[in-house]
């Protein structure tokens, strides 16, 4: 757990230095071409960026660590500092941390539903596709899951807004609504349900898109799991023993076979925030994704730092989770035993 | 053990009865003939062995009785009968593998035979354990589904098998997991498993080759024990020829999935028929005779996808005649024997009117490195 602190200081550390070497100047596109030369002065120690690289680095470390010490007005002294503060936006000219609350729902509403959709399909169809080797059935899911991961995210969205939106006109192609919205703010909502079922309708197509790959590579490790689960020594032995073949396959073989699938879920998080930007671009959503674009765009770099070292803590919490199912799953891994 | 009761063993009924058992494996490279038409009875209460080379088809012949072989293996031809019921009959004579009619379903070989009747050991207890569920848990569920009790007392009963093997403190060690065991508690957890269904026959099948000696022979003592207590009738198989003098009754030597030499464990030692057996035991060191050397058997077993014609062990035989490289032997009792039955495939056998005696020796081997006087000498 302790490990996560020098992996989360080194993305700030690699984000910060990268994006200081990104060309152009935020100052000059704040103020458009041709500032006077006062005008730029002012804003950049407005935001302190007059200052040497170093020095802002060693500020901006110290302003988003929890705890921090900072030198004191009077030399010698020194006093702690507590909170994390991410700066202000230079372009939407509000704090990053509200931004960031503004956005993070909808894409993690976006990634939790979309890794949802890909395991409540992955894992029976692996299991069913292991268990039927070589049959017509494991075939087809075979084709399925290959199709799957290697066909890009967004051109599966744009298919899907074709054929859902345009052509049959049953599905909604742009606007997330939040399942926890005020009923007030969303049409055709006058109570939780209905918005809920708005919000479901909307959340369908970005949901799919998004988690087609994510299924089809759960899928194709659920099925060598199973299968090398099927060929061990003691599914055999419990066959033997006249253990049914739906027991063995939901219990002998199905929970050692979870823990490369585990593996994969907690590696695909990376995919699936990268398919994030991709998917909130195609489905007009205002999530993290397209954030970080503007971000970038604009060259912000407070907002940059903030939407980056946010996907970072996603991520490392996310192998944390990783571990901990692992620990829980198989008994002969566990953290701080002596075994 | 139950060896002075072997002379009357023919009078009863056999427990389980191998007939002409064949099971082929299909590959890419063709067909590997595993087990190769081999037949033998086991009787209620003894311990057969059955033994041969790594790759004689020992292991596929025992997992045939319980139906496990699984692709690209099958069954093809034989008949196991196991107290009255037909585990794997095919129609003699047919042109292609058929089943008979009074074959037990899978549904029923699966509730009715496997582990309630018969149980199996298997070789390596490191792999045989599920390493994600405690000891104890999978006990408990073989048992609830074997015996036909409730959990509470399934795992009664799995607290009092773990103790009955020999492994302390048995209610603390019933929640731990396969990991916290070393290879000797493993294999006692599966043999606690084994007896604990209460089965009539319990196969064996190498239990002790992954353990050191040690372990072994506490292994061996154990089922010795519980093999008295219980009246359990077990085929033990094994490579190794002084396990086979321990604890067997009657012995199978098996050679490229065939049964060659079948006989009482005492007659297998000291009146040895087949040339096979007899480079058995000359490659196995033994307290009762003083050797310079011990005779290892000369070449490998040739593959089973493609077996020599005639008699199979014609190759590596020191007795090889020219006979025994065009005609294959079938397995004969010797017809002037007096005692237990003691059959053998080799045309040395008496019961063979082939001409081995006359046949030339064939080229370039020695007629004999000295087994029969050796034979006379070990007696």
């Amino acid at each position: 757990m302790l490990q996560a602190i020098p992996v989360i200081v080194g993305i700030v550390t690699i984000t910060f230095f990268l994006t200081d070497a990104i060309p152009g100047d935020p100052v000059q596109i704040m103020l458009g071409p041709s500032p006077s030369a006062e005008q730029a002065a002012a804003i950049r120690a407005k935001y302190g960026l007059d200052q040497p690289l170093w020095i802002r680095y060693i500020n901006y470390l110290g302003d988003v660590s929890p705890v921090w010490i900072a030198p004191a007005a009077s030399f010698p002294f020194f006093t702690p500092e507590f909170g994390v503060d991410l700066g202000r936006s230079l372009y939407y000219q509000v704090p990053v941390t509200q931004k960031i609350a503004e956005r993070l729902p909808v894409t993690l509403l976006l990634m939790v539903s979309s890794f949802a959709f890909a395991l409540v399909i992955a894992i029976p169809l692996g299991i069913i596709s292991a268990q039927r080797r070589n049959e017509p059935t494991d075939h087809v899911s075979r084709v399925v899951a290959l199709i799957g991961v290697s066909t890009p995210s967004f051109w599966i969205g744009l298919m899907l807004i074709m054929i859902f939106a345009f052509h049959l006109d049953v599905l909604p192609a742009t606007s997330l609504v939040l399942p926890w919205a005020d009923p007030a703010s969303v049409d055709a909502a006058t109570s939780r349900i209905d918005v809920l079922v708005v919000a479901g309708e909307h959340l369908l197509l970005p949901m799919v898109s998004l988690g087609t790959l994510q299924m089809a590579a759960i899928t194709r490790i659920e099925r060598s799991a199973m299968l090398e689960q099927l060929s061990e020594e003691y599914v055999q032995l419990a066959r033997a023993y006249g253990v049914r073949e739906r027991t063995i396959l939901s219990k002998h073989a199905f929970r050692p076979a979870q823990l490369p699938v585990i593996t994969i879920v907690g590696l695909q998080l990376t995919t699936a925030i990268g398919g994030a930007v991709l998917t909130e671009t195609v489905f007009s959503i205002n999530g993290m994704g397209r954030l970080i674009i503007t971000a970038i765009n604009n060259q912000d770099y407070p907002l940059v730092m903030g939407t980056t070292l946010v996907f970072g803590v996603v991520f490392v919490v996310g192998v944390i989770l990783t571990d901990i199912s692992y620990a829980y799953i198989d008994p002969r891994v566990s953290y701080g035993g002596d075994r | 053990m139950a060896r002075e009761t072997t002379n009357q063993l023919s009078s009863r009924q056999p427990l389980l009865e191998v007939r002409n058992l064949k099971t082929q494996f299909f590959t890419a490279e063709g067909d590997v003939r595993a087990v190769d038409g081999i037949s033998f009875d086991v009787y209620p209460g003894e311990i057969v062995g059955l033994v041969g080379e790594s790759g004689a088809g020992k292991s596929v012949a025992v997992r045939s009785i319980m139906r496990l072989i699984e692709e690209p293996g099958s069954i093809v031809g034989g008949e196991i009968r196991f107290k009255g019921d037909l585990l794997v009959g095919f129609e003699e004579h047919a042109t292609q593998p058929t089943k008979r009619e009074a074959v037990l379903s899978d549904e029923v070989m699966r509730r009715r035979i496997r582990g309630r009747e018969i149980a199996i050991i298997f070789q390596d207890p490191m792999e045989s354990l599920n390493p994600v569920y405690s000891v104890g848990s999978q006990l408990e569920e073989i048992i609830a589904l074997n015996r036909d009790v409730d959990e509470p007392t399934a795992r009664e009963i799995a607290v009092e098998m773990l103790g009955e093997v020999g492994i302390p403190e048995p209610d603390q060690r019933f929640s731990e997991y396969p990991h916290q065991f070393s290879g000797g508690m493993r294999q006692r957890v599966l043999i606690a498993m084994a007896l604990a269904c209460e089965p009539s026959l319990i196969i064996a099948d190498e239990p002790t080759t992954a353990l050191d000696v040690t372990v072994q022979a506490q292994i061996l003592r154990l089922v010795t024990d519980i093999q008295q207590r219980y009246d359990t009738s077990f085929i033990w198989v094994t490579h190794d020829m002084g396990v086979i003098a321990e604890i067997c009754d009657r012995v199978n030597v098996m050679y490229l999935g065939e049964i060659v030499e079948q006989a009482t464990v005492d007659d297998l030692f000291h009146d040895t028929k087949h040339p096979y057996t007899e480079s058995l035991l000359g490659a196995l060191p033994r307290p009762d005779t003083t050797v310079d050397e011990l005779t290892p058997i000369e070449g490998v077993m040739p593959e089973a996808i493609d077996p020599p014609p005639g008699c199979r062990f014609h190759p590596r035989c020191p007795d090889a005649r020219e006979v025994c490289a065009n005609r294959r032997p079938d397995i004969r009792e010797d017809p002037d024997r007096q005692g237990p039955p003691h059959w053998t495939a080799c045309f040395k056998n008496d019961a063979f009117d082939v001409g081995y005696w006359e046949s030339e020796p064939l080229d370039g081997k020695r007629t004999s490195r000295g087994f029969d006087a050796g034979g006379g000498e070990r007696r």
